[in-house]
């Protein structure tokens, strides 16, 4: 249920992305890629439920949502957007 | 074309609860976070300490509840602020519920705030609110499955209150195996029992809460 909190923290961070990165910007979103490690703080299917919902009608509207788990040597934990993939330019 | 950012999603609430943390330590206000599934015993706990920790400490307590005041009116009997936080829904309290608190509560004038979670035995785990202490209030008509289910919160509390031992006769539970799967999933866990509307039970978690606040103010 708090994944409805974890949407809206999302949606500013790519807010915030595209503020501070010039090759973001005037390019349609396509997808965000998560990296998630267990146990689960955050549970994809609920997560998507409130983003899809958070997004309708904005910037964001139809983009492509991707899970991949954390590697057992990689160091971070918890619940990370590890990518935007944006249109390439004409 | 694909940019990388890697960012932690929840340090959008853990940076708050960061200089939450620091906000206490500064003022050395030792502040527990109570959590529980609904029903557990929270209000019950806190309402038959309040008379042993009001006479020792300088206290307030942070309510935490979806709609109502129900939970703080319990504590009117005593002398001390109370924050009423409604989360109109919210399944869980966050850094930034709390940060409104502190702008509100002297923590000058403060040894001891207790935060009473919302009722919940999942959500809370994702939030650091920049509490010392988690405190899990879990009822023994709750099962025995139930740490291993909900791992997450039993892996997050500093200690578990195993509570309303009053009914355990008459449930066909077996208390050391609650406690076992307890320490199988946090292993550093303390693990108390007692009966929250019992107070003549109530002596070990005194003495708990007692020692993290001495011990926080020699910080
Ligand atoms: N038999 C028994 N009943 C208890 C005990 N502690 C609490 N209760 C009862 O359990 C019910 C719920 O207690 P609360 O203290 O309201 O629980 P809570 O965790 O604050 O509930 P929420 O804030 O709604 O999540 C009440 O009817 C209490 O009287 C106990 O030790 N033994
Ligand atoms: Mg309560």
């Amino acid at each position: 249920m708090h994944e409805s909190k974890v949407a809206e923290y999302v949606y500013e961070i790519v807010e915030e992305t595209v503020k501070e990165d010039p090759d973001l910007q005037n390019r349609k979103i396509t997808q965000l890629i998560f990296k998630l490690s267990k146990p689960y703080t955050v549970y994809p299917d609920s997560f998507c439920f409130y983003f899809e919902e958070l997004i309708k009608g904005t910037f964001l509207e139809g983009t492509n949502l991707e899970f991949e788990e954390f590697e057992e040597d990689e160091s971070e934990k918890g619940f990370f957007l590890a990518s935007i993939e944006v249109e390439d330019p004409e | 074309m694909k940019i990388k950012v890697l960012k932690n999603v929840m340090l959008k609430n853990n940076a708050l609860g960061a200089d939450n943390r620091w906000e206490f330590k500064k003022n050395s206000v030792f502040v527990l976070n109570m959590t529980s599934s609904p029903g557990a015993g929270k209000t019950t706990l806190i309402k038959n300490s309040l008379a042993e920790f009001t006479d020792k400490y300088k206290m307030a307590i942070i309510e935490g509840d979806l709609y109502t005041s129900r939970d703080a009116e319990q504590f009117t009997d005593f002398d001390i602020p109370i924050y009423q936080i409604n989360t109109e829904g919210g399944c869980h309290l966050d850094a930034k519920m709390i940060h409104a608190a502190i702008d509100d509560l002297d923590l000058n004038d403060l040894d001891f705030i207790l935060i009473e979670n919302v009722g919940n035995l999942v959500c809370p785990a994702a939030f650091d609110l920049g509490a010392d202490r988690m405190v899990l209030v879990y009822s023994i008509t709750e099962g025995e499955d139930k740490p291993k289910k909900y791992a997450t919160m039993f892996e997050k509390a500093d200690i578990v209150v195993i509570n309303k031992m009053d009914i355990a006769p008459h449930l066909n539970i077996d208390v050391d195996k609650v406690e076992s799967e307890i320490k199988e999933v946090n292993p550093g866990c303390k693990v108390l029992r007692l009966s929250a509307d019992k107070p003549e039970t109530l002596k070990e978690w005194y003495e708990w809460v007692r020692k993290e606040i001495e011990s926080k103010s020699k910080e």
